[in-house]
């Protein structure tokens, strides 16, 4: 069997992290292709819904990107995203969902080469980690907690 | 018919911050930009800098427009700008001017690229080819590129070039071109333009390590960097991606020295003026050398004053030492020495503890300053002026915007010295005075786009078109089989049809467009193709003509995944699987997303076309007038019985020459007698409501003792600030201890005689630049101090005057004053925070004890006279006017502005704007730019041209709104109100940016951002991560 290749879903800030992984892509920082990326105006305009829809489609990981403290485009709405996320991650933990799956970065415009580390870094703990117990395709019908909630 | 009036079209030459900013201003109203610069690139210095204090990244993009947003780019500025209305021209060289003011012709040299860039694909593989390699500008020659290259690697369109020094013709390049879009004999362009008026923004260079004079003692190293060099270090896109290694053997740099004034503040070199940023500029790189090496790195700074005069800066400077532990050395160094080792040692003077030291750094960053006058004789031999007694061109003596020759005016560093807001500021301010003397000239705006409603057809069941482009015949071989995503894409519901294209940027590729779409039956377009910055304006304006609504077409960027399965070295065939899924998985995500987009529409906003200045000092004045006359109706109110605030009423004459009180009679004079200006004398705010274009204030008569209401669409709060107030060194019980501005007064009126005088001692930072009390710089009170020493020096040659100073703040050309004054003898003595001199009377007269550094010896003065440098407070009402118009102020009392860099005169509330010391203590000159700016940024609204919405806006479905009000605390722009009287949560359209917090707050999902719905985003999620086959391909 070929090697678990883990699926992320990247929301990013049209300002800086979305800019980042268009430099990355520009200057040829090779990414792996597990990466789906949805561009989003903010971080903070990612709902916690989207989150969870990702997960249930089977996601092994979401990644949200936004600009730094202070650099938001819309003055605070990273830091909306950073307060949703701490109290997202406990109500996936509760569902099964290893925090480990659930990352915020802050990447800004400039720092392709850090998107590319962060996208090749959570790749790596997520072949670590294993499959989401919500994606399905990877752990076959056997997975009881993936029937449950299904 | 009457013969229609030429487009008001102005030349912006100079494409660094504040060019774009005053071509960003102009196109916003209407007017037609030429937006030129000389270097390759846009974005002037700032296109290498990552980081900005006070936050330490970047805010650049909060400089787009905010209403008309659509009309410009909507991505990060670093990697570009365009904007309907400005046409940009790098590599473009002015070279004549000639005409009248209203009426120039310009020749301009579009230098040869050698690629054509509208047309190249940004692939890349010209570098890849080419054999040569030289120092890369960008990096400071740190890093190696091509001969063909990007200038500025972030930026989009790639911009591409070939530098024909280094080049070998070898015609490798012209080889592997995709596009065919080199051309080794290019030859540079001359063009000719009729423009109405010139704004000049060609900036200054920084200080160039090599041209020092004694380089040989600094030069000794390539660890020895300038500070824009340690910027590139450091930046993620820099040479060491954003870790801090020195540059002679890439070893990690964990002591690090800055040295400060290097070519600035020195009379040898006959630079004797303070390039007004590097203070800051070493702060911030040494506290972001802390963030990014983390605590272990060492920094130092090594400076004669730590200048740290603007809107917060003292307080970074406190967080730098305080919380980041930068350590401060007052002493110019004089040279580097290089170790065996390769470290680099330092010999200083250390007066805290009267010893010498030396040290050993890894690196050595040398401040390097601002060089003004280099372009200012070229400039002015264009422009058929002299230059001015400064060297520098000639201006308004009030206004630092305006030349001396009409219809031309300039802004950013070629002013002065200035740092981002000032330039900045200075941009808005320029386009002011372009935009009132267009307003005289018979000239026209760009018409208005008629926004057309959304069709019978465009509200009909979704069919998608859509349009592939494969780039060209050369990349055929590419990673994405293309046959089979257009056959997947075909199958899908909702799909009418796919064409697929070569060359869809050629002119033959644009028509045979057009030509498919002329008979497509579909009502929404999704283009996959290039970099979508880089042809985004084409391709709208192409989805235009055949006929789409402009919210309907999504154009996306597939080159980029064609690109990357073009270098991926994975053998072909699975490479090609990879990557028609990653193709076909993000077009259908956009194909998902289009379906479920409705069809969007614009909104005119009414405006009031009146604006209420409050304060009646010389900024809200010059505000006022500058409105009048371009004939809007303003309300000027102010709080007591006469104008001229502040400056205008008790300052006669400034060190440079200017004379505040009689500029401001002369300006009150023409207020009285404008017919567009109303004045409301010993009127106070009271409260206001409503948002732009319908503000409604409540205004309290205090001498008649009633109040009545102004309905107006803008206002700028000018409310001033006046000299601050002490009980410090027994001031108040002696009469020989007086403020600066009692003693400015005593002088002018003969009242103090100092003729007879033995000693005078001036305090500087009285109150001011400390824990306790004003913790900021009131930035005028050094000049004030030289100005009032100098004047007692001229009646009594033989007195001594001593300033007891912390850091002279005698930035940019002040600088020379404060030379002047040392040289006619005034005795500068240093003091710090924690030995502050000590004042006691002894039979009613001040006996001052303090400590002189060089002779580290307490001294004794009984001086005639002491004077104190009170510093300049805020106007105590400001607090009672922030509170009526919902405006925040700072713990200071002076308002806080929307961004401190790229916003300086907006408040975050649009609408509403801040001018002059209201803003923070301020030269009369910078008062007037900030006046100008905000008077500008106002008439943006009023000038009664249409204001539209935007279409992504956050809309409201009252149906399912419990009215809980969340989203109106959650608002950042204050967008949303509740009204009572209709029961129903209202969004002010051009207020809102649509940054979606309303939407993720609302538990009811009655909260949406048109385009950016629940129901699109969860369609784009599925289709991304969606397995199904794509057609044809044996997945």
């Amino acid at each position: 069997m070929s090697e678990f290749e883990p699926k992320i879903v990247g929301f990013f800030c049209n300002w800086c992290t979305f800019t980042a992984a268009d430099l990355a892509g520009t200057s040829r920082l090779s990414y792996p292709h597990n990466i789906k990326i949805i561009r989003m105006m903010c971080s903070g305009m990612v709902d916690p819904k989207y989150v969870i829809k990702a997960f249930l489609n089977g996601a092994d990981g979401v990644l949200i990107g936004g600009c730094w403290p202070g650099d938001c485009h819309y003055i605070n709405g990273n830091l909306k995203a950073r307060r949703r996320v701490a109290m997202l991650t406990e109500i996936l933990k509760e569902y099964g969902i290893d925090e480990k799956r659930f990352w915020l970065r802050w990447i800004a415009a400039s720092e392709g080469t850090m998107l590319r580390e962060v996208v090749n870094d959570m790749t790596a703990k997520l072949k670590e980690l294993g499959p989401s117990p919500l994606n399905r395709e990877a752990l076959g019908e056997k997975s009881e907690k993936a029937k449950m909630i299904g | 018919m009457a013969e229609k009036k030429p487009t008001g079209t102005v030349l912006v030459a100079g494409a660094g911050i504040s060019g774009i900013k005053a071509a960003i201003e102009l196109a916003e109203i209407g007017y037609k930009v030429l937006l030129t610069d000389a270097s390759p690139q846009i974005g002037g210095i700032l296109a290498k800098l990552d980081n900005q204090f006070p936050t330490d990244h970047c805010g650049m993009c909060r400089m787009l427009p905010m209403v008309g947003r659509e009309y410009a780019s909507q991505y990060c500025m670093r990697k570009g700008l365009y904007h309907e209305n400005i046409e940009i021209l790098p590599f473009t060289e002015l070279k004549s001017v000639e005409g009248d003011a209203g009426n120039y012709t310009v020749e301009l040299l579009k230098k040869a690229r050698y690629i054509d860039t509208d047309k190249c694909n940004g692939l890349g593989e010209c570098i890849r080819v080419c054999p040569v390699e030289t120092a890369d500008e960008f990096n400071h020659g740190l890093t190696l590129r091509k001969a063909v290259y990007k200038p500025v690697p972030h930026s989009t369109p790639q911009m591409l070039l070939i530098d024909m020094e280094t080049c070998t013709r070898c015609g490798e390049c012209v080889k592997v071109c995709p596009t065919n879009v080199i051309n080794l004999s290019a030859e540079d362009e001359a063009l000719t333009r009729q423009v109405h008026a010139i704004v000049l923004a060609s900036g200054v260079k920084l200080y160039n390590l090599k041209d020092f004079e004694d380089a040989k003692s600094w030069a000794v190293s390539p660890d020895v960097v300038s500070s824009l060099a340690f910027e590139r270090i450091i930046s993620g896109s820099g040479t060491f991606d954003g870790t801090i290694r020195r540059p002679s053997d890439g070893r990690p740099a964990k002591k690090i020295a800055w040295v400060q004034c290097m070519g600035s503040r020195n009379r040898r070199q006959k630079r004797d003026y303070c390039s007004s940023i590097c203070c800051m500029f070493a702060l911030k790189e040494a506290v972001l050398a802390k963030e990014k090496g983390g605590d272990e790195v060492e920094t130092t700074i090594f400076y004669m004053d730590m200048r740290t005069f603007g809107k917060d800066f003292y307080r970074y400077y406190e967080r730098a030492v305080d919380e980041h532990g930068v350590k401060l050395i007052r002493c110019r160094v004089q040279g580097v020495m290089l170790n065996p080792d390769k470290s680099l040692s330092m010999r200083y003077f250390d007066s805290e503890t009267q010893e010498f030291f030396v040290s050993d750094y890894h690196m050595v960053v040398l401040s390097t300053g601002q060089v003004p006058y280099e372009t200012h004789q070229k400039l002015a031999d264009l422009l058929h002026v002299d230059v001015d007694s400064r060297k520098l061109l000639p201006t308004d003596p009030y206004d630092k915007v305006k030349l001396v020759k009409p219809g031309v005016f300039l802004c950013g560093s070629l002013m002065g010295l200035t740092d981002i807001s000032e330039a900045v500021g200075s941009g808005i301010a320029a386009a002011g005075q372009v935009s009132r003397f267009l307003s005289g000239l018979d000239v026209s705006l760009l018409e208005e786009e008629e926004i057309p409603e959304p069709t019978a057809k465009d509200r009909d069941e979704p069919l998608v078109s859509v349009v592939l482009c494969k780039c060209s015949e050369k990349m055929q071989e590419s990673s994405v089989d293309f046959n089979a995503l257009g056959a997947g894409l075909k199958r899908l519901n909702g799909v009418g049809e796919v064409h697929i294209l070569d060359m869809l940027c050629s002119d033959e590729g644009k028509q045979t467009v057009l030509d498919l779409l002329a008979k497509s039956k579909c009502n929404r377009l999704l283009m996959g193709a290039c970099h979508p910055f880089m042809y985004r304006k084409s391709l709208k304006n192409l989805a235009k003509k055949a006929g789409f609504a402009a919210s309907l077409v999504e154009i996306t960027d597939l080159s980029s995944i064609v690109h990357r399965g073009f270098f991926d070295p994975q053998p072909v065939e699975s490479g090609k699987r990879d990557y028609t899924r990653l193709a076909y998985n993000d077009l259908r995500g956009h194909i998902e997303n289009l379906k479920l987009k409705p069809a969007l529409h614009v909104e005119s906003l009414s405006i009031n076309p009146a604006a209420l200045v409050v304060g009646g000092g010389i900024a809200g004045m010059h505000a006022a007038l500058s409105l009048a006359q371009r004939g809007v109706e303003v309300h000027l109110v102010e709080k007591t019985d006469r104008l001229g605030g502040y400056a205008g009423t008790r300052i006669e004459h400034t060190i440079d020459g200017l004379t505040p009180v009689s500029m401001a009679k002369d300006l009150a004079g023409k207020v009285l007698e404008h017919k567009h200006i109303t004045l409301h004398k010993n009127c106070e705010i009271v409260a206001t409501q409503g948002s732009l274009g319908a503000f409604e204030t409540k205004i309290r008569d205090v001498s008649k003792e009633e109040n009545f209401y102004l309905t107006h669409g803008a206002a700028i709060i000018a409310t001033g600030g006046h000299e601050g107030a002490t009980d410090e060194y027994e001031y108040g019980n002696s009469d020989q201890i007086l403020t600066q501005a009692e003693l400015k007064d005593g002088l002018a009126t003969g009242e103090i005689d100092v003729g007879e005088a033995e000693t005078i001692v001036m305090i500087q930072c009285v109150g001011s630049r400390q824990k306790e009390g004003r913790e900021y710089c009131s930035r005028i009170c050094c000049i004030g101090a030289i100005a009032n020493a100098l004047a007692i020096r001229e009646k009594n040659p033989e007195a001594r005057i001593f300033i007891l100073y912390r850091d002279v703040m005698t930035y940019g050309f002040t600088e020379q004053y404060y030379t002047q004054a040392r040289l006619a003898g005034i005795i500068f003595v240093s003091y710090s925070l924690d030995n502050k001199p000590k004042v006691e009377l002894v039979d009613g007269s001040p006996v001052i004890t303090f400590t002189e550094p060089v002779l580290n010896a307490e001294m004794q003065l009984t001086p005639d006279y002491l004077i104190l440098s009170t510093g300049v407070d805020a106007e105590a009402s400001n607090r009672e006017v922030g509170k009526a118009f919902g405006l925040p102020v700072n713990e200071d009392g002076f308002f806080v502005e929307a961004d401190s860099k790229w916003r300086p005169v907006e408040f975050l509330k649009v609408g509403l704007y801040v001018a002059g010391v209201a803003h923070s203590p301020m030269t009369l000159k910078d008062a007037i730019l900030q006046a100008e700016a905000a008077a500008h940024k106002t008439y943006a609204y009023l000038s009664g041209r249409k204001i539209h919405t935007a279409h992504t806006i956050s809309r409201v479905h009252d149906a399912i709104c419990v009215r809980c009000q969340r989203c109106v605390t959650i608002c950042p722009y204050g967008a949303r109100s509740y009204d009572e009287a209709l029961d129903r949560i209202i969004v002010d359209g051009a207020t809102c940016q649509a940054c979606g917090m309303c939407a993720v707050e609302c538990q009811n999902n009655a909260a949406e951002i048109m385009g950016f719905s629940d129901k699109q985003i969860m369609a784009v999620i599925d289709a991304g991560l969606s397995k199904d086959p794509v057609a044809a391909t044996p997945d």
